[in-house]
């Protein structure tokens, strides 16, 4: 009896709670039949556990709460992107120097056919000077873009 | 480069992000990781209500519980792409909320310096107010005693009955063998029950006096 009365109130918390196993279950309640004092304090136990369940009801999340975490990942969301942007409009002077420097191979490679006497047809010469002036105007036009993207970002992000 | 936009898709799967409502916790998280809104919102449709009454009983204002909240699913949303699936998806939120609430009772050192009072009314008021009262007055005495309990108990406690969690995702949530969990759970009730007794006894002291 004393053993059992033990190994009762192990059990008797989560009996009232109903997380016991059929056997555990039988082995409490042919105790408290028994035991006047297990008795009061299983009564004692399902009391406390209706209260905590009835708690429960009132646990309202407050409905505005999902549009305030959603705008606050679109937020970040948006900030993320300004500072890729940001950091990719940081590199606006890369396409600018690989423009001159293709121009200018270009234009040595030029002088030293020229200094050997090799002489390349006319359609040739005009076709380097037209593809190193096509270049070197897109090159531009993509330095542009992103001196301009550079400017917004940086009035963007604080 | 994942589905972020939602180029390319039917209208209801671009405004969902390609989830439906009767998608797993782990399809879900998974869309949440490649950028959806949608599948967040849903994660918040299962578990937000869930979450708030863990933290409200944790930090017993309803304020900062809807903050920690809050807080919970954008850390969820910045770290869905690190899941792996150890544990459930309900159960790393609630590691995550848990993580959030020790933050917050730590800096605030001591539980009583929030206002408590989550207005415990009772939601479906019976006709006769005395019984209203009573009801509304026993609820606040046992929230207040759940506070009164030692941390880890308080929180195994409220995993279980607030959080519906298993055992094993107790352990989990708290970092402890699933006997611990069992043992814990049985100190908190049968503390709670000499708490609520404590506190009968001394209002009832304290009418007599008066
Ligand atoms: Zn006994």
């Amino acid at each position: 009896m004393r053993n059992r009365h033990r190994i009762v109130k192990r059990l008797i918390g989560l009996y009232a709670i109903g997380d016991l196993s059929p056997v555990e279950r039988d082995v409490v309640s042919s105790h408290v039949k028994q035991c006047p004092l297990c008795r009061a304090e299983l009564d004692r136990l399902q009391r406390v556990a209706e209260d905590l369940r009835s708690l429960r009801t009132e646990d309202r999340l407050s409905p505005t709460c999902k549009t305030h975490v959603l705008a606050r990942i679109r937020q970040m969301k948006a900030s993320i992107g300004q500072e890729q942007s940001a950091h990719l409009a940081g590199w606006w002077f890369l396409p600018l120097v690989q423009a001159t420097a293709f121009v200018v191979v270009a234009r040595l490679v030029e002088a030293r056919m020229l200094a050997r006497d090799i002489i390349l047809p006319n359609v040739m010469h005009q076709l380097v000077t037209v593809a190193a002036a096509g270049m070197f105007l897109g090159f531009l036009g993509i330095a542009g873009a992103l001196l301009c993207q550079n400017r917004a970002a940086r009035r963007l992000v604080p | 480069m994942g589905i972020r936009d939602g180029e390319g898709m039917h209208p209801y799967n671009r405004a969902t992000g390609g989830n439906t409502p009767g998608d797993s916790d782990e399809s879900l998280l998974r869309s949440v990781a490649t950028g959806s809104d949608f599948a967040l919102a849903q994660l918040m449709d299962r578990y937000g209500e869930r979450l708030f009454g863990f933290a409200v009983r944790l930090l017993g204002c309803p304020q900062d519980a809807e903050e920690v909240v809050s807080d919970t699913f954008v850390a969820a949303w910045r770290g869905a792409g690190k899941f792996r699936g150890e544990c459930s998806v309900r159960a790393w939120l609630y590691s995550i909320c848990r993580n959030l609430v020790t933050d917050r009772l730590r800096r605030r050192k001591n539980v009583s310096t929030c206002p408590l009072h989550h207005t415990v009314g009772d939601p479906s008021p019976a006709s006769d107010p005395e019984h209203h009262a009573w009801t509304g007055w026993r609820r606040e005495q046992v929230a207040s005693c759940v506070r009164r309990l030692p941390s880890a108990a308080r929180q195994t406690l409220v995993l279980r009955i607030y959080g519906d969690l298993t055992y094993e995702e107790i352990a989990q949530v708290c970092n402890c063998p699933v006997g611990t969990v069992r043992s814990r759970l049985n100190y908190a009730m049968t503390r709670l029950g000499e708490l609520l007794d404590a506190e009968n006894v001394d209002n009832c002291l304290e009418e007599d006096q008066l």
